[in-house]
């Protein structure tokens, strides 16, 4: 799925904007929901920067 | 896709970013304040608090109207309004006349529940009303909001030629490599990339619901023009009252008509919201939902007599809409973290940008020889 060059973005895209329309409408559990789909690029993007690091540390000589 | 088709995407993606990214700049790094507006607010703002416990049964709004008045002497109210954080609360907005100048305005603070005067916040000046004009205008009054809409939109532009020209930069890498043992040129790349790919969606929302925002008083002007003009229809051109009849009695009136809702914002008579002779009562509902959008409800400010209701346009809702998904300010603290996170987040991806095509030009020129260089500089005094 990494391979692919827009399934990944086009999966945290629609998960963010389902997110973005259910906060609007959602109430109690359904809003932590929402608010999950909205927080996934960040919690993503913060994973993939401290693994990015992580192997760049491995791989320094 | 075919190598003429990606230098159109790649020039469309280059101008398009260069062009709203200073201005995007600006509304990213004035929007963060603005994010936490009422936290802000409460924080540096002592505001008188209601009576608590609250009383079983509110005053009624004709009692709030009076003590407004008495604390506000020479003025009128043009509208009562109720804040969803501070249900406790009653809001008038005070003028010189009912027609003034919006500029000219004031909001008293009302107990709801006692109906006594609490305070008249200053919302005019402050870091915080200098930030919300510059975000909002720039000091420009209305050509201002709409150049801020036009830089919404070629942003949304730059945001979709970037789907299209990321496909093919991405084609030897996974998506999320970031290759930091590289030089900065690529590293920023990676980061643009992966920055503005995760923040797609979200960057569409806010970036058009912006530009939406901007056409706020255009729309709202067509609405008085169209719609609420029409529900005044034949009792346009009667005179103001010399005495309103009951506010209290007027909303009942409207909560009995419109059943499931309940006032947000009253207009008197003869603001440019209602007719001379008229309260415009703006109902919403009480779900999520419905909450962001109002029906108006037309009532005689002579008897509080019912006289019209009708289910607010489309484009109306629209932007009724458009706006908690902008300011991001309906899903409680944890969304406004969230949306302050995803602003910060565009601000790199902006940023990265505007490094990408400096670097690459410095690199580009430093790549032309002596003798293109020499090539390339006009000569002084040719007709070419």
């Amino acid at each position: 799925m990494r391979s692919s060059t827009y399934a990944l973005p086009a999966l945290f895209a629609l998960g963010a904007a389902a997110g973005l329309v259910l906060a609007l409408i959602a109430d109690g559990a359904w809003e932590w929901i929402a608010c999950a789909l909205v927080a996934a690029p960040v919690v993503a993007f913060a994973w993939l920067l401290r693994r990015a690091r992580v192997e760049q540390a491995a791989n320094r000589p | 896709m075919r190598q003429k088709s990606l230098r159109r995407w790649n020039w469309v993606h280059e101008w398009s970013s260069l062009i709203c990214t200073p201005f995007l700049l600006l509304l990213c790094i004035t929007g963060l304040p603005l994010i936490f507006h009422h936290e802000i607010h409460d924080f540096t703002v002592e505001l008188v608090q209601p009576a608590s416990p609250a009383p079983e049964q509110p005053a009624s709004l004709d009692t709030v109207v009076a003590n407004g008045l008495a604390a506000a002497p020479g003025q009128v109210v043009q509208y009562v309004s109720w804040d969803e954080e501070q249900p406790d609360v009653v809001m008038l907005t005070v003028n010189s006349a009912v027609n003034g100048n919006p500029g000219d305005a004031s909001v008293l603070r009302m107990d709801a529940g006692t109906g006594v005067f609490l305070d008249r916040p200053d919302l005019q000046t402050g870091v915080m009303a200098f930030l919300l004009q510059l975000h909002t205008d720039m000091f420009l009054g209305l050509p201002g909001k709409l150049f801020l809409g036009a830089m919404g939109i070629l942003f949304c532009i730059a945001v979709i030629s970037g789907i299209v020209v990321y496909g093919p930069s991405m084609r030897k890498l996974s998506f999320g490599d970031l290759r930091l043992e590289r030089i900065r040129l690529i590293r920023w790349l990676d980061l643009h990339n992966l920055a503005g790919t995760l923040l797609i969606a979200w960057t569409l929302v806010v970036g058009f619901t912006g530009a939406v925002n901007t056409w706020a008083d255009l729309v709202l002007q067509v609405w008085r023009f169209d719609q609420l003009t029409e529900m005044v229809g034949e009792h346009r051109g009667r005179p103001h009252p010399e005495t309103l009849s009951s506010l209290q009695q007027a909303v009942t009136t409207a909560e009995a008509n419109v059943s499931g809702m309940e006032p947000s914002v009253i207009a008197f008579p003869g603001t440019p919201f209602s007719s001379e002779s008229h309260y415009m009562v703006f109902m919403k509902g009480k779900t999520p939902l419905t909450a962001r959008l109002v029906k108006p409800v037309l009532i005689d400010a002579t008897n509080s007599a019912f006289t019209d209701a009708r289910q607010a346009p489309w484009y109306v809702s629209a932007l009724l809409l458009s706006q908690p998904l902008h300011f991001g300010d309906y899903g409680g603290l944890a969304l406004k973290i969230l949306w302050a996170l995803l602003d910060i987040g565009t601000i790199v991806v902006l940023i990265t940008g505007l490094y990408l095509w400096v670097a690459r030009r410095a690199r580009k020129l430093a790549r032309l020889s002596p003798l293109d260089k020499r090539d390339a500089e006009p000569v002084v005094g040719s007709k070419a």
